[in-house]
């Protein structure tokens, strides 16, 4: 699965909301090759997207929004995809261009959800529409995405028009630090041995990981002179795990997927909060490394130390809200709008605030002007 | 590697920045704080979480009676071993009066389309295409930020030649 171009309206914080993920011109020397459409070399489209914003920019919302765009695609099922909109007396939309697994076709789902007076939806105020053309060798997205617009409209039932997205696999993570985690329920040995490598990458006091057979999703972590109960996805006395070693959990699942291929799409979203720079910056690199041919990672992070990763300008993009925008709310700034030569540093140009994304610390320093109260 | 803080007066001041220095790329980029360096004292707070080797721009209105604020802040600031340069940039007599220097403009709601002048500023913060608005105006950029100070601000150098970019 590749998503090339997202468009979002009235969908939690996001009013006309678009995300481009295609790149114009080659880059000498990648550090990412191979950047394109497998026997498409022009066909160019960002296999990582590292997205970076202040707090309550879009970053998790945009993941949970394309989690249950998939779900509506493979389940034909709104409910889950209509709790995003935010104003139910208004209409909202979504558009997404994809490319679904094994195949050389641009797929385009337009979604309307017509305005609702009391909040509820039926299968008749729901408006989808599905078009596909052929990838052809020399082409190029802008190409592709010109013939998807001239299709002709159809009138079809959206579960009906649905039913012809071909089935895609996804992996999407969260920032969550439950106590349940998403484990595989029958770990086979390599599965184990990424379970257990990745959890000691983190935490080097961990001595073993192991599976408890006969059981599902059960699992025992083996620190020195203790054991860590995951039982059927919970884990047991999680107050036992620092709070990366927790995050690790979560962590080596998804480099199970990445390094299996179970899955060619990747959303990754901050679950490196906890770690030092070090281990984030290895992890997305062997994740870079691991991906599939036709493969595509988005990868959320806060940490700066990530734009001194030798990957092309296109494959960072910050997002930016400016609460005086209410049409638009929620911006994509792309970082190589702005820096053209190899030799511009994206780190300076943030740390610089360039693009003029960085988050406001004014309120912060009013806490300075605070005194003491003495009343109770 | 060098960075650059500004510190002005209000939102307003923010947004001519951040249009300048992103989409006109005429100034230096720097991050904006909203602090008035002539009538508030800039805490230590502000200045530890800068980095290295920043240098802090401070862009201010100069049609007030007294300095004395904006001069204290100026030592403290050169006394912190974080901040290697403190830049003045004297707007003449402030912000409005800057624009309307540097635009081919009469009023300065012809800026941001207001309906009357009180309005601008607020129109000014919420406009979404200020650097468009600019470039119809005629903005020149030799004009803005170019004048000296005079009275309690003449002792202030306007150092804004310091951090514009060559075009």
């Amino acid at each position: 699965m590749i998503i090339m171009d997202l468009k979002l309206d009235n969908l939690k914080a996001f009013h006309h909301f678009h995300m481009n993920m295609a790149y114009p011109k080659k880059v000498v020397n990648s550090s990412i090759p191979e950047e394109h459409l497998s026997h498409h070399p022009n066909f160019r489209y960002k296999k990582l997207n590292i997205i970076l914003g202040a707090n309550a920019t879009g970053k998790t919302s945009i993941g949970i929004l394309l989690r249950d765009i998939f779900g509506f695609i493979s389940k034909k099922s709104y409910g889950q995809l209509v709790s995003n909109i935010a104003d139910r007396r208004s209409p909202a939309m979504f558009q997404i261009d994809f490319i679904p697994d094994g195949t050389y076709e641009l797929y385009r789902l337009k979604t309307v959800f017509e305005a609702s007076e009391n909040g509820y939806f039926t299968n008749e105020m729901i408006h989808a529409s599905v078009g596909s053309v052929t990838i052809h060798t020399d082409d190029n997205y802008e190409r592709c995405a010109s013939r998807l617009e001239k299709l002709p409209s159809q009138n079809l039932l959206w579960n009906v028009a649905l039913e012809k997205i071909p089935a895609f696999a996804w992996y999407l993570t969260r920032p969550d630090s439950a106590a349940l985690v998403n484990l595989q329920n029958k770990a086979n040995k390599n599965y184990l041995k990424i379970f257990d490598t990745t959890l000691k990458a983190i935490d080097p006091s961990i001595v073993k990981v192991e599976a408890i057979p006969g059981t599902d999703a059960s699992y025992l972590i083996k620190p020195k002179n203790t054991d860590i109960l995951i039982q059927q996805g919970e884990i047991l006395k999680p107050e036992l795990l620092s709070s990366g070693t927790r995050a690790g959990i979560d962590i080596a699942d998804m480099m199970a997927w990445v390094i299996n291929q179970w899955s060619a799409f990747f959303y990754c979203d901050e679950k490196f909060s906890y770690m030092y720079t070090d281990i984030e910056k290895a992890f997305l690199a062997v994740m870079v490394e691991k991906l599939p041919s036709d493969g595509q990672i988005f990868f959320t992070t806060h940490n700066l130390d990530i734009l001194d990763m030798p990957y092309p300008k296109h494959s960072f993009t910050f997002l930016k809200k400016d609460v005086n925008q209410p049409d638009k709310p929620i911006s994509c700034i792309y970082a190589s709008d702005f820096l053209k030569r190899n030799t511009d540093s994206l780190r300076n140009a943030v740390e610089n605030d360039l693009f003029s994304a960085a988050p406001s610390v004014d309120k912060v320093y009013e806490l300075a002007d605070f005194t003491k109260d003495d009343r109770l | 590697m060098k960075n650059y803080c500004y510190f002005v007066e209000g939102q307003d001041e923010k947004k001519i920045i951040d249009t300048l220095k992103t989409e006109l790329k005429l100034i230096q980029p720097g991050k904006v704080q909203i602090v008035n360096p002539v009538q508030e004292r800039i805490k230590a707070s502000r200045l530890n979480s800068l980095t290295m080797d920043t240098t802090i721009i401070l862009v201010f209105d100069t049609d007030t009676s007294s300095a004395q604020i904006l001069i204290q802040n100026i030592n403290f600031i050169k006394s912190r071993p974080n901040i290697s340069k403190v830049v003045c940039i004297t707007q003449v007599r402030n912000l409005e009066d800057e624009l309307l220097r540097s635009c081919s403009i009469s009023h300065i709601r012809e800026l941001t389309n207001s309906k009357s002048d009180r309005e601008y500023k607020s129109d000014l913060i919420k406009i979404s295409n200020l650097a468009n608005r600019l470039n119809a105006c005629g903005f020149e950029q030799s004009k803005f930020w170019a004048k000296q100070a005079s009275g309690v601000f003449g002792q202030i150098v306007n150092q804004a030649d310091e951090i514009r970019k060559i075009r």
